[in-house]
């Protein structure tokens, strides 16, 4: 860097290049390029924008408090005060200002569950109903969203949506916390004035009277332990926040062969590798793919999480997370599979989308109106094999975009995130309870699906069907698994947007049905199957719940089957 | 020689052929539906109370075209975020990353208009034809009630748009065969209508014939109702099963007749 500034600024001798050979001159052209490339890699910086909330709500400014406090600490990361309204964002340390361009945003917005107004009390009582135990039980829960955007291209790279309750990450609750979220009545029969059980079932009035005025007398305790589980969420949450490592969208890092681990009994860890500027540490939650291959089509099977245990200038270790699987993973090694590890499960995601040349992919975005509206529908769709979401909702995106553009950053390499923002082709939007398509080039509307389920709206299924239609990427019957006494029992399916557990496919048998002067082509439904065991990302196991025989019939007939996704409602 | 003669020929067929597949489609837009006072004569736009009822009529025309083959649709309400969007990738912050190509924005043939008369609770669906500059045919219905209000809004509106697209553009819904008879009587119909035109069990259908009559020197063609029936089964894009509920010893005769019988949807 300082060879580049001696020969760009004004330290520079004006007969300088003339002292110099030509080829001196290219070598330093090359060797001054890769240096910038290597800075640029690995010196970008990271923005939090948080929305503040309630600044009238204590406890969520204490919550809030806690969370920057600790966040002015992490190095790379600057946060800011959010206003999702009116797209303002105020530095909140104005000492820590970004020294180099951001490459990644974190959007983030909290609110919590505060259940101190009315809360009630929790009676234990024994056989004879008459009450053992009183206390009041605090709920602290704060739940998060939050999305994470990459600058350069304005593409939703993570959408989270988290809950923060006393519990650690592994689900298990603290005992610091569990003491602290339950409020003892001590001496309820007095404070009461008889039994509590017995008054709330015989004078329900009375009670709820004496109850309010118990209230009353245990709030500033509660308020207090309230404060106190809220800072053990505030650690959780500044984690979540400042972490961006493992949510970046990284690079595949090849398993290398290793002689102990072909042997499951000695299998303890694999070795993979690494480059000082994969910033991969120890303690890192990676995850290991194999790469399999279906009629030419390839695709990644996902195998089991891992933490990287060593790392090393090359390579690094990652030890199984739990003992299941060394078996499968000792063959593997044996088979001398491709392997791969990730460090998230988007990385592996695009990986995938380039393993085969004909894999498309798809720059989407959603019709809404505010950064985390159409949560859910967004998600659905971000899940999906070859989507690129982008985010048009966040004007704060080119604050930054125009920060990296301007003079402070000319130096700083922030050329490779300029003029690179993905343009939408396809906006999917949400109306009158239709998902709906529009092509961006001709304004077309081109499909629309009802999405699934009553009360917990499910719009994966609706999307794939949606886009098999429109994109014309119908679902694919690579084998028959099981097929024995002419019937077909269980088949291999791929579909480009791949399959989940839970999902149903119905099988058609296409017929020509002439109406007037055209012929039509006719769907009978002649089966139905059930998603069984997944194979890869893009390829699953089917068992044949209906019409084995059938399906089979159809086949050795050479009659054209159909496959799709089986909507329950229609 | 001859083998590219063939070749070139064979190409400009096919392109010529791909042409007038894609020119065949008809482009329609869909408005917003607009308000409309019968006592006064004035237009408005919708209240509150109305319109968050009427303000789906458009979505719903939106749904009923968007599927259908014989159709290019555009939502009007889109219009907005597709020029916006097109405005930012036109700059530089877009040069090296995905752009869509611009200048291919689709004209319309037939315009979707819609019209609430708060007076009366009728809806009016027209086709306003682009080219001609006139109404090409329109729907009127006063809306079906209950006790909740209105009944079943996408049933009706796609009811009305059914009938539309028989007037307009020649689109009735024939029935392809009988699948199931008793006795003398047919039971069950295939009839050339799908998910692609939003038909749902449970659908109302009128079945008829087209007869000619001699009215003073003009032949007019009269849809005379053989029998009714119900959509028990929808099937795939294409085709359903209806259930014949009313005339089926009619329609049977009919069908042996082997005259042509097509369908609709029932006015109630």
């Amino acid at each position: 860097m300082q060879s580049f500034r001696k020969i760009g600024g004004q330290k520079t001798k004006s007969n300088y290049f003339k002292t110099i050979s030509m080829k001196k001159y290219i070598v330093l052209l090359i060797v001054t390029f890769f240096s910038i490339n290597t800075y640029a890699q690995n010196d970008f910086e990271y923005a939090v924008l948080k929305n503040s909330g309630n600044k009238e709500d204590e406890m969520m400014t204490l919550l809030h408090a806690r969370v920057e406090e600790l966040l002015k600490g992490v190095k790379e990361v600057h946060l800011f005060d959010w206003n999702e309204q009116t797209h303002k964002i105020k530095y909140v340390d104005e000492l820590k200002r970004p020294e180099k361009p951001v490459e990644i945003i974190k959007f983030a917005e909290m609110g919590w569950i505060n259940n101190l107004k009315d809360i009630d009390v929790t009676l234990v009582t024994d056989t004879t109903g008459k009450t053992k135990e009183a206390y009041f039980r605090l709920i602290a829960g704060v739940r998060m969203n939050t999305k994470l955007i990459e600058m350069k291209t304005s593409r939703i790279i993570s959408i989270k949506q988290l809950n923060y309750g006393p519990q650690n990450r592994l689900g298990v609750i603290k005992e610091d916390a569990l003491n602290r979220d339950i409020v003892k009545v001590e001496k309820f029969t007095e404070e009461f004035a008889g039994d509590p059980a017995k008054l709330r079932k015989e004078k329900p009035d009375a009670y709820a009277k004496q109850l309010a005025k118990v209230r009353e007398k245990y709030m500033t305790l509660m308020r207090k332990r309230m404060r106190e589980l809220l800072v053990l969420n505030a650690e959780n949450i500044a984690k979540q926040l400042g972490d961006f490592e493992s949510e970046k969208i990284g690079r595949a890092h090849r398993v290398l062969p290793d002689p102990e681990a072909t042997d499951e009994k000695r299998i303890k860890s694999i070795s993979f590798e690494v480059s000082p500027q994969d910033k991969m540490r120890t303690l890192t939650n990676v995850l290991l793919y194999e790469v399999v291959d279906f009629n030419g089509q390839k695709s990644l099977r996902y195998i089991n999480p891992f933490w990287v245990s060593e790392i090393g200038e090359s390579s690094g270790k990652a030890a199984i997370a739990n003992i299941v699987g060394k078996k499968a993973l000792a063959e593997l090694m044996r088979n001398k599979a491709e392997l791969l590890i990730f460090k998230s499960t988007m990385s592996a995601l695009e990986y995938s989308n380039r393993l085969n040349a004909d894999t498309q992919e798809y720059t989407v975005g959603v019709r809404k109106t505010c950064v985390f509206c159409e949560l859910f529908y967004e998600t659905s769709l971000y899940n999906l094999p070859g989507m690129k979401v982008v985010e048009r909702n966040a004007p704060e995106i080119f604050a930054f975009y125009n920060l990296a553009k301007s003079d402070k950053f000319l130096d700083a390499g922030s050329e490779e995130l300029l003029n690179k923002q993905l343009g939408i082709k396809y906006l999917f939007y949400e109306e009158e309870g239709r998902l709906l398509a529009t092509d961006i080039e001709t304004g077309r509307v081109i499909g629309s699906e009802r999405p699934q389920g009553w009360l917990n709206i499910n719009y994966a299924i609706a999307l794939k069907n949606l886009l098999i239609e429109t994109m014309e990427k119908p679902l694919r019957l690579v084998r028959n698994e099981d097929a024995s006494k002419g019937k077909l029992k269980s088949f291999i399916a791929q579909s480009d947007f791949g399959f989940v557990f839970g999902e149903t496919l119905a099988v058609y048998e296409l017929v020509d049905e002439k109406v007037g002067n055209k012929v039509l082509k006719r769907k009978q439904e002649i089966g139905e199957a059930s998603f069984d065991e997944p194979l890869s990302d893009l390829v699953a196991k089917f068992k044949v719940k209906k019409g084995e025989k059938e399906i089979w019939e159809a086949q050795q007939q050479g009659k054209s089957l159909v496959f799709e996704y089986k909507l329950k409602r229609q | 020689m001859k083998k590219s003669f063939l070749s070139i020929s064979l190409i400009l067929g096919l392109m010529l052929f791909c042409f007038s597949a894609s020119y065949s489609q008809k482009r329609i837009g869909v408005y917003n539906v607009t308000g409309y006072s019968s006592r006064t004569h004035v237009y408005s736009a919708l209240n509150n109370q109305n319109g968050s009822v009427f303000g789906a009529v458009p979505a719903y025309c939106v749904d009923f075209y968007s599927n259908n083959p014989e159709f290019i649709t555009i939502d009007r309400k889109n219009i907005y975020f597709i020029t916006f969007e097109k405005e930012l990738q036109k700059t530089e912050n877009f040069m090296d990353g995905y752009v869509v190509e611009q200048g291919k924005s689709e004209g319309l043939d037939y315009l979707v208009q819609s019209l609430f008369d708060t007076d009366t609770y009728t809806l009016m669906i027209q086709i306003f034809d682009v080219k001609e500059e006139r109404v090409l045919c329109s729907s009127e219905k006063k809306l079906d009630k209950n006790i909740l209000g209105i009944k079943d809004l996408r049933q009706q509106v796609t009811g009305m748009l059914l009938e539309i697209n028989s007037q307009c553009f020649e689109s009735s819904i024939p029935v392809v065969r009988m699948t199931a008879s008793k006795g003398k009587k047919a039971k069950e119909l295939l009839v050339a209508a799908g998910k692609d035109l939003r038909i749902k069990n449970g659908y109302k259908f009128d079945v008829f014939k087209n007869v000619e009559e001699k009215v003073g020197g003009k032949t007019l063609s009269r849809k005379e109702v053989v029998g009714k029936g119900t959509i028990i089964k929808v099937e795939d894009e294409n085709f359903s099963i209806l259930e014949v509920t009313e005339g089926a010893e009619a329609v049977l005769i009919e069908i042996n007749k082997g005259t042509e019988l097509l369908c609709r949807v029932s006015a109630k």
